[in-house]
């Protein structure tokens, strides 16, 4: 096993190179930089000139490049072109923590109602319950997350009066971008569970442990849900990149002080710096969570071989 | 191989979807600072709160807190409540000494003394000097710092040279005499000057704090202040809390002890918190709070000194010729557009210096009201001078590509520009999309037929509207050039005399719109609601919130 982490660590290490390079180049490629102009304001030319000799943005690209290899080896991100006084790497120790909890809560609480949901689906098939739970899990795949956050801003906080609109500071807070969060991966999950389950019902080993008199909910809970889990473990590794870097639409309608949105307002201000730092720290959450579920994998199922 | 093409497969997937939501709210450009309107409509619908706070909401954090980088009006806001420097905007509009006890303007209008108020504090409650302002100005100008606002100061004498590396600090013009006295000496007589010193790149920042100090902005300890408010807790992206500062110097007038600043990007959702009581004011404002509030005594409105206009490109046929520039400007309906399409309250622009900017001989008298309409819609005209210039019912024209970007708004009035042209005037007009840095940098390349622009100026003198489109100026806009114009603002730069700096920008404007290069649609409002229970909350002429003359009820 430990061979197979080392040898994932350095395909990893190699992914990052090459996803920073890429970035770095398709960056400049796009027109406009950072202090391009912009209807705020009309800065004078040779005052632009003077910025950009400043921030090394005159040097060739190559040079830009090596650069800011050498400095990312050194873990520094640089700084925002943006916010002048603030460095990519506060910009992520501010940010992350806060989108890593909401989060981590969001995962937990899809796990909790999509696993369940999904088993009641299979185990019910047909009956009301299965329309029900496959009702909610159509809705929370086809309704996209922004639509389903501004009804429950509005129906939990402007109608009801009964939950906060804005900011992290009590537990109410979590409540709607919680729920906002974790219905997509519910459906999700609750659909995957769903088949996932069923296909591992019509299994003869299934069909022996019942045989033998074992009571149901033990065959489903010890010897179904263990292969059929299987599926969901691989939906985790990607889901929980996604969701502890944080989520665009619902920090911005949260409100939240996460690191969701510095990604897409660096895409649109063109801040170098806030683009690629987000990069290399999302590319190398996505390439960990990927090898950690690849391990787990093994380790439910034994038949995957790691050393393949 | 597959895995990696995979993972760039997720994170392109992840880009893409959030890219597709980006946020549309409109930001005031500009950077400096007074106050037109102030929330002082009476109504008691609910009990007073106890404690004298304000929450108040912004869209997001300020890009920066340091004055000296600041051209943003967003973080403007914020520094307008912090810091004072010479002047300031009264609640009235108008600028009134602030930190200066005295001034004095020699004759040729280029040389202004001033004198530091004695009782002048910083919020630590050491005294403000002439010296730091000296080291404020220079560190604006030093080419070293790369300050965007460093173009603001380029009114002191040498201050350009200073920027470009052609002069010394020594060179430029100001100095500190002694630690009351404040020489300042101008390139040019600018009779807006004093109008100058309340944009926040003329405030004062203390070098003790300062020198070697890239973080001082980041805590309260070292961000020391001039104003009404000092900064005693940040909590980045999530709020700001400032507290009275009880050195400011008119400390006895501020009645709010607290200012808390939250930070709400959506709109929908600064609703939300502002109907559910959550902040006091918001300016966020989209059309549903527009429709559920624009009638309640909570609404309020303020002129901004700026325009939303279009630009031809008028070095590219058919705009290079005034005749069919003027057709596509006069067959719309400007009233149809505002009002039905917007929904807004704005004001309809046949002119191009915006309302809000007052007359300068008469400065209770509104410029526009005094100068008049320059231009009227009248589509059969339109038609008339569009067969003149060669292409009748549209017949003839090449393919006309309007450019614009992708905010809700600027949308919405492309859709009834396209419509209304082809209604009136039979012109098929393409509508191209495109996202703002791009847009920027076609314009500037002169990639455009027609495009989407707009501009909030800096102080109260036509001279920060109309100076846009004087040949350097527009040569990345529409690239007209036109002489006689050139020559009215140039002798307006040099001239004191107010009647005929007046008489000047009217004959310069109307030439503008005879040839128009550019064509009006509104001009700026800011909106803003206010619960009734916060009386006194003031935007000045270029949007910026001001929280120094505000109360509770």
């Amino acid at each position: 096993m430990g061979r197979y982490i080392v040898k994932r660590i350095v395909a990893g290490l190699i992914t990052m190179f090459v996803l920073t390079t890429v970035t770095f180049f398709l960056m400049h490629a796009i027109p406009g930089g950072p202090f391009s102009p912009a209807e705020e304001r009309k800065v004078p030319k040779q005052v632009l000139e003077k910025i950009e000799e400043k921030y090394g943005l005159n040097d060739p690209i190559p040079v830009q490049y090596v650069n800011y290899l050498k400095n990312l080896a050194q873990g520094d991100f640089g700084l925002s072109f943006k916010q002048r006084d603030v460095t990519v790497n506060e910009i992520i120790e501010q940010g992350f923590p806060v989108s890593a909890k909401v989060g981590s809560i969001a995962i937990v609480v899809a796990l909790l109602v999509g696993i369940p949901l999904g088993i009641t689906s299979a185990i019910k098939r047909g009956k009301w319950a299965d329309w029900l739970a496959m009702i909610i899990a159509t809705v929370g795949i086809s309704i996209p997350s922004f639509v389903l956050s501004v009804l429950m801003l509005f129906l939990f906080a402007v109608v009801l009066k009964v939950l906060p609109t804005f900011g992290l500071t009590s537990w109410q807070h979590y409540i709607l971008p919680v729920a906002g969060l974790s219905f997509g991966p519910i459906a999700y999950i609750a659909r995957l569970m769903r088949s996932s389950m069923l296909e591992v019902m019509r299994y003869d080993y299934i069909r022996t442990a019942r045989a033998k008199g074992v009571h149901e909910l033990k065959v489903i809970c010890k010897h179904a849900l263990k292969n059929a889990i299987i599926p969901i473990v691989t939906y985790l590794g990607p889901l929980v990149a996604i969701l502890l870097t944080g989520s665009f639409v619902i920090e911005r309608i949260f409100s939240i002080p996460g690191i969701g949105r510095d990604f897409v307002t660096g895409i649109s201000d063109r801040d170098y710096s806030v683009i690629l730092g987000m990069t290399v720290f999302f590319g190398a959450f996505i390439v960990v969570a990927n090898i950690i579920v690849d391990v787990l994998y093994a380790v439910i199922d034994r038949r995957v071989k790691m050393d393949e | 191989m597959k895995k990696l093409v995979g993972l760039f497969f997720k994170l392109s997937l992840v880009a893409t979807i959030i890219a597709g939501c980006s946020s549309s709210n409109t930001t005031a450009p500009g950077n400096t600072s007074t106050p037109n309107t102030s929330n002082t409509t009476e109504n008691k619908t609910e009990s007073p709160p106890k404690e004298k706070k304000v929450v108040y909401a912004l869209p997001a954090e300020p890009e920066t807190l340091d004055p000296t980088l600041n051209v943003y009006s967003r973080s403007s806001i914020v520094m307008q409540n912090l810091f004072r420097g010479l002047y300031k905007i009264n609640k009235d509009g108008q600028p009134v000494p602030s930190l200066a006890s005295d001034t004095q303007i020699d004759e040729t209008g280029t040389k202004y003394t001033f004198k530091i108020n004695p009782n002048a504090k910083w919020s630590d409650g050491k005294p403000v000097t002439a010296h730091d302002f000296e080291y404020s100005w220079k560190r604006v100008l030093n080419p070293d710092v790369a300050s965007e606002a460093a173009f603001d100061l380029f009114y002191l004498k040498n201050g350009q040279n200073y920027n470009e590396g052609k002069a010394t600090a020594d060179e430029v013009g100001v100095k500190a005499v002694d630690d009351q006295t404040l020489e300042v000496q101008l390139e040019n007589p600018t009779t807006y000057f004093l109008n100058l010193l309340c944009a926040t790149s003329y405030y004062p920042v203390r070098k003790d704090v300062v020198d070697g100090n890239d973080g001082w902005t980041k805590t309260p300890e070292t961000y020391l202040v001039t104003g009404p408010f000092m900064l005693t807790e940040i909590h980045p992206k999530q709020k700001y809390v400032l507290k009275k500062n009880p050195n400011y110097l008119e400390a006895d007038k501020v009645q709010l002890d607290t200012l808390e600043i939250v930070f709400i990007e959506a709109a929908e959702a600064e609703l939300a918190a502002y109907t559910n009581g959550e902040i006091d004011v918001s300016d966020n404002m989209n059309n549903e709070s527009m429709q559920k509030y624009k009638d309640s005594p909570e609404y309020f409105a303020a002129d901004r000194i700026g325009t939303y206009y279009f630009d031809y490109n008028t070095s590219v046929k058919p705009f290079d010729d005034a005749r069919v520039r003027k057709a596509f400007a006069i067959a719309i309906n400007r009233e149809q557009i505002v009002r039905n399409v917007l929904q807004s309250t704005e004001k309809l622009a046949y002119g191009f210096v915006p309302y809000g900017m007052p007359d300068l001989v008469d400065p209770s008298k509104e410029y526009r009201d005094v100068v008049g309409d320059l231009f009227k819609e009248d589509v059969a005209e339109a038609k008339r001078l569009l067969a003149e210039a060669g292409y009748p019912d549209g017949k003839g024209l090449p393919e006309i590509e309007f450019m614009t970007m992708s905010g809700q708004t600027d949308r919405d009035i492309a859709q009834a520009l396209h419509s209304m042209w082809k209604e009136n005037l039979g012109v098929e007009v393409t509508i191209n999309i495109l996202e703002s840095k791009i847009y920027w940098d076609e314009m500037r390349m002169g990639n455009f037929m027609i495009a989407r622009d707009g501009w909030t100026g800096d102080y109260l003198d036509p001279m920060t509207n109309l100076t846009l489109f004087e040949t350097v100026n527009a040569a990345d806009g529409p690239r007209w050039s036109n002489k006689e114009y050139d020559a009215l603002l140039q002798e307006n730069r040099e001239i004191q005399d107010q009647a005929k700096r007046s008489a000047n920008y009217a004959k310069a404007e109307k030439i503008l719109m005879d040839e128009m290069p550019v064509f009006p649609l509104y001009f700026y409002q800011d909106t803003y609601l206010a619960k009734p229970h916060v009386k006194g909350v003031m935007k000045n002429y270029i949007g910026h919130t001001y929280f120094e003359y505000a109360y509770i009820e």
